[in-house]
């Protein structure tokens, strides 16, 4: 019983003494490490280069094989440049003959002329020779003079100038006012009319027949028989809807077009050995003309370097394009430059260029006379495409981005950030990685991975350059305290990347459209909440 | 004062119990009236008894976790430093804080034909408690991505709330059945005015140690009934009373529960005691309302990537869809039952003289599928009628830091009476898990007397002023 109360003594004597003074609790020991998922993604060959630009073509070939289809397509020459149509200013002049006149002292009565048929003769470009053509728009202005003191009336017919199968006729009346020669003039407005420029022969060009008549109504004056009268016929402001005939041989140069290449956009240097390009032109000619075209300048640039690779044999000459065979019609001709007819093609993409340009020139009736036509809406157009196999290999493709970076938390509680990437690569494509931090003065503030260690790893190959099997990597990415401090001065974040082909150097690789990409993107984050 | 008014309704009217009252020191105290209700096995001493005015208050807070001290280390420089880390490594895999009061409203008792004792009692009870897992402490201090939880699942399993305040109607009847048993037990009609029930919580978080993926697992269901009696008094002005002065009464929450206890006295130095309390449970019908969560079974891998690069509003959607779709709740009304925290005990007192004895108390309780134990070695001390004292010595809830003491005083028929399971909470609470404080008032009638202290009763005593055995009628052995 003694040992049971000193026991109980001694505990209650150790804890009353055992008092904690709280005041002097100066902190706590608080560090977790937090670790969270950020993100997932399967990269198939569509999102990646869907992000590159949506306006490319990809085509797949039957046996998977990716290709990338890079196109321009520019409306080189259009029917403005070939047949216009200048103003006509033509005069005709009605002898006393014409008009049917003879001496008068003083002239009271009527005097009706007989029809007289003249040929309006058309003075055009060249060798251009119109047998017909519809106007789209035009006028014509008519202005009749005479130096008879009475009152003439000038009755014209145009036989060859229809609308809606009517011809044109017009009367224009002049009145006598004391001065001599007096005249009046009235503007018809051409719009939809035809103009045959036979003049009734098929053999014509060119020629416009009016059929003219005057009647003179005496004002009590003297006609001596020796006056003239002039009608000024001005053809105006035509624009074609179609015209037929021949329009002659001329020279006409496209101003010089490219093919913007988005996918090496990016890319600042590197090798890239794409082994089976194929630049295709096709041409659609809907004038009823043969035309011979040459491309000319053909050469891809490296807007980064300046460097311009130029194929062996730069133009295409003498490419006969036929003539459309009806009006709405096209003649379709097609130049496909590949590695087997085209030495040197492989060059021309070899250096990453973001350009390929080239330039057109043409030549119409290049064999002289030939039935033409041509309308308002004929077009001679050149559609160029790019077509890149993903076949071949490359090697250190740098690719560099800039992304704006703001981020104003507070970091002091956090000891470090690791930022972990896991790849399943299904692509024969490695990838280097690089982050330059840049605060608002474009100073360095840090650089991440600066060794430039590859984060995704190429997949494996066979000897027909397809994926065998995945490859998976784990990498880390840690981001010490002294460099998350510097985080509230970062303002860009310079993204340097640097793709590969799976190595060996120089062992070719396909890509095929069941190739993926899984990314995990996961991040580890160490704080320090001791106080 | 009518601002305090609901205050001290609520503290004096709706206490709350204690899953961890052990009562270790009152059950060593058998004299008390009061030890009835702990073993109704005990022989009353008094002819009656009335537990006015105030009857017997308790309350006891426990915290099975650490103590304050174990949350703090000392530095080389004097000062204090809080250390969540140690505080943990003290913890079990499942922890307990529990806060419990009841009060006794009304208690009287009374002897008839000298070995029967008849009691009634009316209390109201009530109990909070919160279990946590160790994890819970250990993945906030750590974070998911520390040694520990990277590529293991941090357990929260068994995180929940049980509340429960209800009224208690008891009937007592003892009996001794020779000179050397006594036994007796208690009926209890109970009312149930509000309950929180966490009946099923699995929740775990597991970080893949490659990809940092955490996955959510789990399935949670609580139900309650008059819940608005812990929630919504405050936002909605209705006052507790209103929902007690109804549910205590009315029986929608019906409960049963039953006490057994007996006691056997082997010979003037030894007796023994056991006894099963709070064995019965309430039926909840009243107000009911469970919430039940999906079975979870989530892998949270980050966003697509894919819908952020193209469009980053879809994040905000997608996170909020997936959150309703992983712990939306259903909500549905049903009726349940819940258990009363029985409890077990068993005791042996060895008398050394007519005023002195000591004891051993051994506990038992049933917490959230766990056995929970404790123990207590007793000196008591037995001055005539009017003084009672012990003291103890005991370890339960995960402390063996306990001393608890006992003292009743009487005074003509007024008894009064303090207890704790451990006063070293009010000396040092910092080093302390587990505070316990009783009291009350009784009014005794017409005790027996036994002015030798040979447990005759003097009216059967042949030798009220000598001690003698029971063969002997009370009077010494005449051989000696």
């Amino acid at each position: 019983m003694r040992i049971f109360f000193n026991a109980l003594f001694i505990l209650i004597f150790i804890t009353s003494c055992n008092k904690t003074d709280y005041s002097k609790i100066k902190g706590i020991k608080w560090d977790p490490d937090l670790a969270a998922p950020v993100g997932y993604s399967n990269f198939d060959v569509y999102d990646i280069l869907a992000s590159q630009d949506k306006n490319d073509l990809v085509v797949i070939n039957n046996l998977g094989e990716l290709a990338l289809f890079y196109n321009s397509e520019i409306a080189s020459f259009t029917a403005d440049q070939i047949s216009q149509l200048n103003n006509q200013n033509i005069a005709v002049i009605l002898s006393p003959s014409d008009q049917g006149i003879m001496a008068y002292s003083d002239f009271s009565g009527k005097i009706q002329s007989q029809s007289i048929e003249e040929l309006l003769k058309f003075n055009l470009n060249k060798e251009v020779e119109i047998k017909e053509v519809f106007l789209h728009s035009g006028k014509l202005n008519i202005q009749v003079s005479t130096e008879l003191q009475h009152d003439v009336d000038f009755n014209l017919s145009f036989p060859d100038l229809t609308i809606n199968g009517n011809i044109l006729t017009k009367k224009i009346e002049t009145n006598y006012n004391g001065n001599s020669p007096h005249g009046n003039s009235v503007s018809i407005d051409l719009s939809d009319y035809k103009l045959d420029l036979t003049a009734g022969n098929n053999s014509e060009r060119n020629k416009l027949r009016v059929n003219i008549t005057t009647s003179i109504y005496g004002r009590n004056n003297p006609i001596s028989g020796t006056e003239n009268s002039t009608i000024n016929f001005e053809f105006d402001d035509m624009s074609i809807d179609k015209a037929f005939g021949y329009f002659g041989k001329q020279s006409i140069v496209a101003e010089s077009d490219s093919i913007f290449l988005k996918i090496f956009d990016s890319s600042t240097s590197g090798t890239v050995q794409l082994t089976n390009p194929k630049l295709n032109f096709t041409v659609f000619n809907s004038f009823g003309i043969p035309v011979q075209m040459d491309i000319t300048s053909l050469k891809s640039i490296n807007s980064n370097t300046g460097v311009t690779t130029k194929l062996i044999s730069d133009s295409l000459n003498n490419i006969q394009l036929n003539s459309a065979s009806n009006l709405g019609e096209s003649s379709i001709t097609s130049i496909k430059l590949n590695k087997s007819n085209t030495i040197g093609i492989n060059s021309l993409v070899n250096n990453t260029p973001k350009y390929l340009s080239y330039s057109v020139n043409a030549v119409t009736n290049p064999f002289g006379l030939s039935e033409n036509f041509i309308s308002r809406d004929s077009k001679i157009k050149v559609k160029a495409e790019l077509e890149l196999s993903l076949e071949g290999y490359a090697s250190n493709i740098v690719i560099t981005d800039t992304i704006p970076f703001n981020f104003s938390e507070n970091t002091e509680l956090v000891e470090a950030v690791l930022i972990r990437i896991i790849s399943e690569n299904g692509f024969p494509i490695s990838f280097q990685s690089q982050l330059e931090f840049i605060d608002n003065m474009n100073n360095s503030l840090f650089t991440l991975l600066e060794d430039n260690p590859v984060i995704i790893d190429a997949a494996p190959v066979n000897g027909e350059g397809k994926v065998t099997v995945k490859t998976k990597k784990v990498k880390d990415i840690i981001i010490p305290k002294n460099h998350i401090a510097l985080l509230q001065n970062v303002k860009q974040i310079v993204i340097k990347g640097m793709a590969s082909t799976t190595e060996p150097q120089q062992t070719t690789v396909k890509i095929f459209d069941n190739y993926n990409l899984n990314l995990k993107l996961s991040m580890q984050v160490q704080l320090k909440l001791s106080i | 004062m009518k601002k305090l008014t609901p205050l001290i309704f609520i503290i004096c009217c709706l206490p709350v119990i204690s899953i961890g009252q052990q009562s270790l020191t009152l059950y060593g105290m058998k004299d008390l009236s009061q030890a009835f209700y702990l073993n109704p096995g005990f022989k009353q001493k008094n002819r009656v008894y009335v537990s006015l005015p105030i009857g017997i208050q308790t309350f006891a807070i426990n915290h099975s976790g650490f103590t304050l001290n174990q949350l703090l280390e000392k530095t080389n420089n004097d000062s204090l430093m809080i250390r969540p880390d140690l505080a943990i490594d003290k913890m079990e895999a499942q922890n307990v804080i529990s806060f419990e009061q009841s009060s006794e409203l009304l208690g009287f008792g009374f002897k008839f034909k000298d070995k029967n004792f008849v009691s009634f009692s009316t209390s109201v009870k009530s109990n909070f408690n919160l279990t946590y897992p160790r994890d819970l402490f250990r993945f906030v201090n750590e974070g998911n991505g520390g040694s520990t939880f990277l590529g293991s699942r941090a357990s929260l399993d068994g995180l929940g709330i049980n509340c429960s305040v209800y009224s208690e109607y008891a009937i007592g009847y003892n009996r001794s059945v020779t000179n050397k048993l006594t036994v007796g037990g208690r009926v209890k009609l109970l009312s149930g005015i509000s309950n929180v029930h966490t009946s099923n919580s699995v929740l775990g978080i597991s970080t893949d140690s490659e990809t940092f993926d955490i996955t959510i697992d789990g399935q949670l269901t609580i139900k309650s009934s008059n819940s608005l009696f812990f929630t919504d008094t405050l936002n909605k002005g209705i006052q507790p009373q209103t929902i007690f002065s109804t549910a205590a009464y009315d029986f929608k929450n019906i409960g049963y529960g039953i006490d057994a206890g007996a006691s056997y006295k082997l010979n003037d130095r030894l007796e023994f005691s056991a006894s099963v309390v709070d064995l019965g449970m309430i039926k909840w019908k009243a107000n009911t309302r469970d919430f039940e969560s999906k079975d979870v079974n989530y892998k949270f891998q980050g966003v697509d990537l894919n819908s952020v690069l193209f469009d980053s509003s879809e994040v905000g959607k997608f996170l909020t869809d997936t959150l309703n779709k992983i712990f939306g709740l259903n909500s549905f009304k049903q009726s349940y039952s819940t258990s009363l925290y029985t409890r077990f005990y068993l005791g042996g007192t060895y008398n050394i003289n007519k005023s002195f004895s000591s004891s051993i108390t051994l506990h038992n309780q049933l917490i959230a599928n766990r056995l929970r134990t404790g123990a207590a070695i007793a000196f008591n001390v037995h001055l005539r009628n009017w003084l009672n004292f012990s003291i103890n010595y005991a370890a339960f809830g995960r402390s063996l830091r306990n001393v608890g003491l006992g003292l009743s005083l009487k005074g003509g028929p007024l008894q009064f009476f303090l207890i704790s399971d451990n006063i070293l909470t009010f000396i040092n609470p910092e080093n302390t898990k587990n505070l316990h404080l009783a009291f009350g008032l009784n009014i005794c009638i017409g005790a027996l007397k036994d002015k030798d202290g040979d447990n005759i009763k003097d009216k059967k005593d042949l030798c009220p002023d000598l001690y003698g055995k029971p063969e002997n009628k009370g009077c010494p052995d005449p051989k000696n």
